[in-house]
């Protein structure tokens, strides 16, 4: 039992390789869903009706077709139009446009969070139009939202196994291609289970982390006590 | 109730002399009518039913039409074979994980499905002359100018995961990227768009796909020894398998099978079916 085991050890640097291509993606996917995600959410609440429409077509067209269709447009469709990408940009574009359509109503839905009265304590107090945005608004729909959007952050990570689909050797890819020569299907599956576990809960803790050094009072995501009876004594 | 006793007494023993009769003759009998007697060969001429085992699910050797019927390049020499012996065809689906069990028990009478000889096969099943040459070349994009391996350098070969396709190029010396694909259709689609450079695959496979899409063709290696694939029949039956050859021979010689060939893969066969060692 333990040989096989070890066989895919020494499977490893693959593993790290595939990991590393996986984060990567995620990292970058993300960057190019927040602010296509900031920039749907700003239109959607815009005051001119073509920027309302552009926004809620992006955000409904994608919300409402599977993540695997939109990569083989990318990688499969696109070339038809002359437009040719290497899998990992694919992944990236597609991933990003998809996680920021989902980004933009979470956006949106902390904006509109934030009471109306703060905005109009802030235009009273002479802070123009944009500046009440910037200051007053964002600042309080980020914390409300921030919890959610990690949450995005994470199924993103896991979406990334999809991109073995157009041959990317990302840890899903990897994995596939390994048992097929190893045919170890229990092992392999089960290092790539805790490659991803490893990696999600890496991206969770920095996001923790952040959460805690960015916002005034600082945002706990989780709320970690060993017995949950110690809490209600501590609050009595 | 006497009579009836002694009407099976009389019964039994008739049976008992006939049996003896029966059991000399066969033993008095030549050995070489009693192996056409028992030949498939002979069977199948009694029960007026040809069996064929073939992979239906194979395009272009075998497959379901639109109607549900069984067509395809394996399918036509087996119409063929059934007419020569005047008897109707069964074709039976199989696939090539139970083609040998269906021999072994008898279920189907023969199986086409693009069959490789191999010794360890033949130590299960026995083969035939050989019906159709296999080897591997690289499906490519008619603009792309790659004429065989070696305009490879520093391109992408698509292959489907698990296989080891990409390895021969990588073996001449020729450094290559490799894109490992789900399926061969997945593999096919990135070269079509682009995506890759070549797909390397069975050569037969090969013509039928760029038979379907004239933007592709199929370069002249050949990758690997060639295969000359063929039939496969039950162990121990050399009067069916004689029958078969002859029938192979004959269609060979007739020019039949090279023309079904070419009606089904767009090209005529590119290796020769007589080797040249």
């Amino acid at each position: 039992m333990s040989y096989q085991w070890l066989t895919l050890w020494g499977y490893l640097p693959d593993f790290i390789r595939a990991g590393w291509l996986t984060l990567q993606i995620t990292l970058l996917a993300f960057c190019l869903a927040l602010a296509l995600g900031l920039v749907a959410a700003l239109a959607s609440a815009a005051r001119t009706r073509v920027l309302r429409l552009a926004a809620s077509c992006y955000i409904e067209l994608i919300r409402n077709t599977p993540i695997l269709l939109q990569i083989f447009i990318v990688f499969f469709g696109l070339p038809s139009l002359g437009l040719h990408m290497s899998a990992y940009t694919a992944g990236v574009i597609a991933f990003g446009v998809n996680v920021g359509a989902y980004l933009a109503e979470v956006f949106r839905a902390g904006i509109q969070s934030v009471p109306k009265g703060q905005r109009e304590a802030a235009s009273i107090l002479g802070l123009e139009r944009s500046q009440v945005f910037v200051s007053v608004v964002l600042p309080q729909a980020a914390r409300a939202v921030y919890p959610a959007i990690v949450n995005n952050l994470i199924q993103l990570l896991l979406g990334t196994s999809l991109l073995s689909g157009i041959a990317l050797p990302e840890l899903t890819g990897t994995a596939t291609v390994i048992n097929s020569r190893t045919l170890l299907y229990l092992q392999t599956f089960t290092f790539t289970l805790i490659s991803y576990l490893i990696l999600s809960n890496a991206l969770s803790w920095i996001a923790e982390q952040i959460g805690k050094r960015s916002f005034h009072p600082p945002l706990v995501l989780k709320q970690r006590s060993r017995n949950p009876l110690a809490r209600r004594s501590s609050r009595a | 109730m006497k009579l009836v006793k002694t009407s099976a007494k009389i019964a039994c023993g008739f049976a008992v002399v006939g049996l003896l009769a029966i059991a000399g003759c066969t033993k008095n009998a030549p050995t070489g009518q009693d192996a056409s007697a028992s030949s498939t060969l002979h069977k199948v001429l009694q029960r007026g039913t040809l069996r064929v085992g073939d992979c239906l699910s194979f395009a272009p050797f075998g497959f379901m039409d639109q109607n549900g019927k069984p067509d395809g390049y394996d399918v036509d020499l087996a119409k063929e074979l059934a007419k020569e012996m005047g008897v109707k065809l069964e074709m039976v689906d199989t696939t090539s994980a139970n083609r040998i069990p269906n021999l072994q028990t008898s279920k189907v009478d023969v199986v086409f499905c693009n069959f490789t000889r191999n010794l360890e096969r033949a130590k299960e099943i026995e083969f035939t002359a050989p019906y159709v040459v296999a080897s591997e070349a690289m499906l490519v994009r008619k603009e792309s100018g790659i004429h065989s391996a070696k305009d490879m350098a520093n391109r992408t070969i698509a292959t489907v995961k698990g296989s080891t396709n990409g390895d021969e190029v990588r073996s001449m010396g020729i450094p290559v990227k490799i894109q490992e694909y789900d399926s061969s259709q997945a593999a096919i689609l990135a070269v079509k768009q682009g995506q890759a450079d070549a797909m390397i695959e069975d050569t037969n496979f090969l013509a039928y796909q760029a038979k379907l899409d004239p933007s592709l063709t199929v370069t002249d290696d050949a990758l690997v020894p060639l295969e000359y694939n063929a039939f496969g029949v039950k162990q121990g039956d050399q009067v069916w398998l004689n029958y078969l050859n002859l029938y192979l021979f004959n269609i060979n010689a007739s020019g039949l099978n090279k023309q079904l060939y070419h009606k089904w893969f767009g090209i005529d066969p590119k290796f020769p079916l007589n080797p040249q060692f």
